[in-house]
């Protein structure tokens, strides 16, 4: 009777778990094809055609979102600590309000938007511009994030702080900042390789040349020459080479993620 | 006993520092609003009322991701269900590193995957299995179902971690208390974590609507709607990235600005209601923590 009912229970969890690696399957299998043939004919591509306009670019987005992290993260996640720390204001919920809604704007609209701002109203400065196009992708989203790790921060380690005679601004920057400091080097990381592969604020920014634009450019990136090679079906060795390195560099960022994630020592 | 209630009633008097700290900090939060005010002046300004032929285009980002999102989501519920409940121990933290490496793939990359390995084969499919059809019908529904396929495999990864987050948020104790009733590991999900989170899960599931809405170049790469022989694009963003060079010679935006208006206007509200879902899950305040 009741064994029944335990062996039935039994069976539907066999099939659940069975059900949840299958999808696991499902998601990998694609991802499986498509990471052998972007190294096989990566590989191909560099040793082939794409030598040195794949080093340029690979300079081009260092920089790109080198300089986009530079300004944006410390930008982000000062306002994320602000807008949780003096949350109840209303500038603290204007901002809240603002960043959730910012970091999910998609990034061609992103780049219109910039290229209004920006590119229309100031005039050509692509490089700078660019960068400015992705800080405006990375802050949004480093604010929500470093709000949200503030907000899980308990009052009692606050609490703790003020007792030890702690002013509100050492408490913020020295005590709540440590707490979340493992998340937000984090996602700090994992924005900033999203955006390095950012393409469509990039594309809007790179004005007046000839499409398909040529390999050889100047201020080049990454996705840009992926999406200038994808375009043109005789080009698309050099495609699958930039891709590799691209993919790599993200592959790499996000690494580093994984390794602030987990705290070493004390913390 | 009633705890401090937020950094609001600080006991000490500010200092000078306090201020001035404050007034940095509000400044960037400030900074942030003003940002999104500019963005949405600027498409505002760019805008005009929609024509027809763009708000076909955003019928067919509404299908194209419609049906992504319908294919993506429950693979991806699976996959967080391995990853937090289901999946054998030693399974899951691998899983969970791949699948976080997933969301960090450029675009591009699964564009050009996509224009090369998805959409051909969708053509040919199509080719034979709808054969009776005109050249244009079929060629509309290859491009939708091309799209949709990437799109699954693009927001799939995404899905996947919201959800897995928003798993993991459930509270522990519920979790035990039910493993020592002896519960199986469905039972306990069934029955104890997905009537806490399935407002969370459904929240995951809007934000990877909102990401399929808005990618514009993966589409129109692996749609073929840029280089020599570009075709039509099908999707409101993939006419985003289609329509730049045609802007930029005439110097008219304002279709772009129309297109991105919407665009931002349709995300916005299935990404605000995905993160309001998701970070309810998330944030809630548990006793006893």
């Amino acid at each position: 009777m009741t064994s029944a009912l335990i062996r039935r229970r039994r069976t539907v969890d066999a099939v659940a778990r069975g059900a949840a690696a299958a999808c696991v399957v499902l998601l990998l299998a694609p991802t499986a094809i498509a990471l052998t043939a972007l190294v096989t004919e990566g590989a191909r591509g560099i040793v082939g055609a794409g030598g040195w306009s794949v080093v340029r670019a690979c300079a081009g987005t260092l920089m790109l979102a080198g300089i986009a992290s530079a300004v944006a993260i410390p930008l982000g996640v000062g306002g994320g600590l602000y807008i949780n720390e003096y949350r109840g204001g209303t500038l603290a919920r204007a901002g809240r309000w603002a960043a959730g809604a910012l970091s999910e704007v998609p990034a061609v609209v992103i780049g219109l938007a910039v290229h209004a701002l920006l590119v229309a109203a100031v005039g050509r400065f692509s490089f700078l511009w660019g960068a400015a196009a992705l800080a405006l992708m990375i802050a949004p989203t480093m604010a929500h994030t470093t709000a949200d790790a503030a907000r899980s921060v308990p009052e009692s380690v606050r609490e703790a702080a003020i007792a030890l005679g702690a002013s509100r601004w050492r408490t913020t920057l020295f005590v709540v900042s440590r707490v979340v400091h493992a998340r937000v080097a984090r996602a700090a990381w994992i924005t900033a390789a999203r955006a390095a592969g950012a393409t469509a604020p990039l594309l809007f920014m790179t004005e007046a040349r000839d499409w398909p634009r040529q390999l050889t450019s100047g201020d080049d990136a990454l996705p840009l020459q992926v999406f200038d090679a994808a375009s043109r079906p005789d080009a698309r060795a050099g495609a699958w080479a930039a891709a590799l390195v691209l993919v790599t560099v993200a592959g790499v960022m996000s690494y580093f993620a994984r390794r602030a994630a987990t705290p070493r020592g004390h913390t | 006993m009633t705890p401090l209630a937020g950094p609001r009633e600080w006991p000490a008097p500010p200092s000078n520092r306090d201020r001035a700290f404050r007034a940095v900090g509000g400044a960037l939060a400030g900074a942030l609003a003003v940002a999104f005010v500019a963005v949405a002046a600027a498409l505002v300004n760019h805008a005009r009322g929609p024509t027809p032929h763009e708000l076909a285009l955003f019928g067919g980002t509404l299908i194209a991701a419609g049906m992504a999102t319908v294919a993506a989501a429950p693979i991806a519920l699976g996959v967080a269900l391995y990853v937090v409940d289901l999946g054998p121990s030693r399974g899951r933290r691998p899983v969970a590193a791949i699948v976080e490496l997933m969301t960090v793939v450029p675009p591009v990359v699964y564009g050009l995957w996509g224009a090369v390995a998805i959409s051909p084969r969708v053509d040919a499919a199509c080719a034979s299995w709808l054969s009776a059809w005109s050249d244009a019908e079929r060629a509309r529904v290859a491009g939708l179902v091309s799209a949709a396929v990437m799109l699954t495999l693009m927001i799939a990864p995404t899905v996947a971690s919201q959800a897995a987050q928003v798993l993991r948020a459930a509270p522990p104790g519920a979790r035990e208390a039910a493993t020592g009733l002896g519960g199986t590991r469905w039972d306990i999900f069934l029955h104890v974590i997905l009537p806490r989170t399935r407002w969370g899960l459904l929240g995951a599931v809007a934000l990877g609507l909102g990401r399929a809405m808005g990618e514009g170049v993966a589409v129109a790469l692996a749609t073929g709607c840029v280089g020599q022989d570009a075709r039509a694009p099908l999707t409101a963003a993939g006419a985003m990235v289609n329509g730049l060079e045609t802007a930029r010679a005439s110097g008219d935006w304002r279709s772009l600005g129309a297109l991105g208006l919407g665009l931002f206007v349709m995300t916005l509200a299935s990404n605000m209601i995905g993160r309001a879902l998701v970070d309810r899950v998330r944030n809630a305040r548990r006793p006893g923590t």
